[in-house]
């Protein structure tokens, strides 16, 4: 079983792994982020230790946020000059996540009710 | 420690779900295919033709409520329904040249009056003026779907209108000849809503206007207004020394104070202010459904920081066709100025040839009360070879004068170019040591009438690559701040 700090770092992980391909592929966030965020959140709230479960459950949207954040400036920089360019560069790049965060946090919420309630 | 990240973590999911439904939202503003499937520009630029619909119905062909007409000073429902009051003229059209790198944006608007061949326009009508393509190509579309059996209004309305639409686009296209990526109309309801969702906008007038078909009266001056009266202020043409070239520099003062405040408040980088503003295109704007409205902002950053120029494109003269007054164009010099302002020779033009090797100036200043008169005479001026000076009122004058600058006397270039303009007057030229030598100043009387250079000098000119900087057309109004207009 994985502590709190080693589901971070598996979720951390797969998630920038997914970041990186679409990166990469010169899109910015897109559907292998959003895929990576959801694999990894379900794989670290499933693995962690149960009494360590909710520390998992705020952890995709910020995961989410950081690997955007390397997806968008690896691939989307163009588009992100100036005041305006980063202001819609990081509405859409929110916008991309939504679905997967809301998702992640969802799956992650109901995995850990049931591991929560089982383990008693 | 755990409370800080729950927090943080609510905060980027609430912000990614306002961002998600303010795009959602975009990505639903676009509802028409009327673009089709012509060449689009190639170099990552974006041509977007504006068009203003003079009209008083809604998206589905009901007439504006009966308060908003008032606040619009544009009649009423039972006058829109009964009588026709407004129609479907494309008052406004600006084609909005956007460059990939957000280096400055170009603008160019068409008078609505001009006299252009119809491209893509159903019905027996192939000419008549670019304002009517719309309408024209509209009545005849929904007669054929008529004839047809379709007698649901609001699939009349819909598809006279997406015909309507993609006549106007291939008319432009066809006059400017340059491609068009997008287009956004939005109509009457619009221009109010606009303006007051963005709490108003700031203006600046030359000179006190009163004119109570459009509304406007307003004093000299920076001012700052609502919604109605920012309608009446780009409706007014009535009262204008140009008329209708004046109005269209009223549409864009009006744009240019627009992404002036837009810049101002930073609206583009606040979703919630944003929402307003999306409101408004989902009830009064049409754009196309290819359009992705947040990628052009983000290749926009000259429009919203304000670094835009608005040129007016040239007329030759006046004329009557059919019947109606219209605005006489010549395409090959349009086309010929539209590229070489978006794409500048390397090499300078070779001056345009006349006589002395240099194109005598005209003045005309109106002494005679005649609304408009100074601008219909420098068109005919114009039309006959000679550059556009200022054009403007003056005080009153009992008779028409023509005088000349210049020392080289009635025999030199200056003398018999205006001699031959005297001469269309039924005066006689005088020199005038104060005026500058090239110009020739012609004050209109109460007598005076348009003349009639039809050939007569030889001197057409030739289609040149420089967008007039004086006369009806005026010079390009700048963005950026708030430009001072008739």
């Amino acid at each position: 079983m994985l502590t709190g700090f080693g589901a971070g770092a598996l979720l951390c992980g797969v998630t920038l792994a997914g970041a990186l391909v679409d990166g990469l592929g010169r899109g910015g966030p897109g559907l292998v982020l959003g895929a990576s965020l959801v694999a990894g959140s379900v794989l670290a709230v499933a693995l962690v230790n149960a009494r360590r479960v909710r520390l998992v459950l705020p952890m995709p949207p910020l995961a989410y946020a950081v690997a955007a954040a390397v997806a968008g400036l690896l691939g989307d920089t163009g588009s992100a000059r100036g005041g305006v360019g980063l202001a819609t560069a990081v509405s859409r790049w929110l916008s991309a996540g939504f679905v997967a965060m809301a998702t992640a946090t969802l799956l992650v919420a109901a995995v850990a009710i049931v591991r929560a309630t089982t383990a008693r | 420690m755990y409370a800080v990240a729950c927090a943080a973590a609510a905060t980027v999911l609430v912000a990614s779900g306002l961002a998600y439904f303010v795009l959602d939202n975009l990505r639903g503003l676009g509802s028409s295919h009327a673009i089709g499937n012509a060449p689009k520009s190639t170099d990552g630029a974006t041509n977007i033709l504006l068009i203003g619909l003079d009209s008083r119905k809604d998206q589905n062909g009901d007439p504006l409520p009966n308060a908003i007409l008032r606040q619009l000073h544009a009649g009423s429902a039972r006058g829109v329904n009964e009588e026709g009051v407004g129609g479907y003229n494309t008052n406004t059209l600006i084609l909005l040249h956007v460059p990939n790198d957000g280096g400055k944006a170009t603008a160019f608007s068409i008078p609505r009056d001009d006299y252009v061949d119809y491209a893509d326009a159903v019905g027996p009508q192939q000419h008549g003026k670019i304002k009517e393509a719309y309408g024209v190509t509209k009545a005849f579309t929904e007669q054929k779907l008529m004839a047809r059996g379709v007698h649901d209004k609001h699939a009349l309305e819909h598809d006279g209108r997406e015909a309507a639409r993609r006549s106007t686009i291939s008319t432009v296209r066809k006059l400017l000849g340059v491609p068009i990526d997008h287009f956004a109309e939005i109509n009457l309801a619009g221009f109010y809503d606009l303006a007051t969702t963005l709490g108003g906008v700031d203006v600046c007038l030359k000179h006190p206007v009163q004119d109570h078909y459009s509304g406007a009266d307003f004093p000299a001056g920076r001012q700052h207004l609502n919604g109605s009266q920012a309608l009446a202020f780009v409706r007014q043409r009535h009262g204008l020394p140009n008329g209708d070239l004046d109005r269209t520099h009223r549409q864009q003062a009006f744009l240019a104070s627009v992404t002036h405040k837009l810049k101002q408040d930073g609206i583009f980088g606040d979703l919630g202010r944003m929402r307003g503003l999306l409101k408004v295109a989902r009830k009064d704007v049409v754009m196309d459904a290819e359009w992705d409205v947040l990628g052009f902002a983000q290749q926009a950053r000259s429009l919203t920081g304000g670094n835009v120029e608005f040129h007016t494109l040239p007329i030759e003269g006046f004329g009557t066709r059919n019947r109606q007054s219209v605005n006489l164009v010549d395409p090959d010099k349009i086309r010929a100025m539209v590229h070489d302002t978006l794409d500048p020779p390397k090499q300078a033009p070779a001056p345009s040839a006349s006589g002395s090797g240099a194109k005598t100036t005209v003045d005309v200043l109106n002494g005679g009360g005649h609304a408009g008169l100074a601008a219909k005479v420098a068109g005919a001026l114009s039309q006959g070879g000679y550059a556009t000076g200022k054009v403007a009122n003056t005080a009153p004058s009992a008779r028409t004068t023509v005088r000349y600058g210049g020392q080289d006397g009635a025999d030199g270039p200056d003398g018999a170019d205006a001699k031959k303009i005297a001469k269309l007057f039924g005066v006689k030229a005088v020199a005038d040591p104060s005026l500058p030598a090239g110009t020739v100043r012609v004050v209109l009387g109460p007598a005076a009438v348009v003349p009639s250079l039809g050939g007569g000098g030889g001197s057409a000119p030739k289609p040149t690559a420089t967008l007039p900087t004086t006369g009806a057309q005026g010079g390009a109004v700048k963005g950026g701040g708030i430009p001072c207009v008739d």
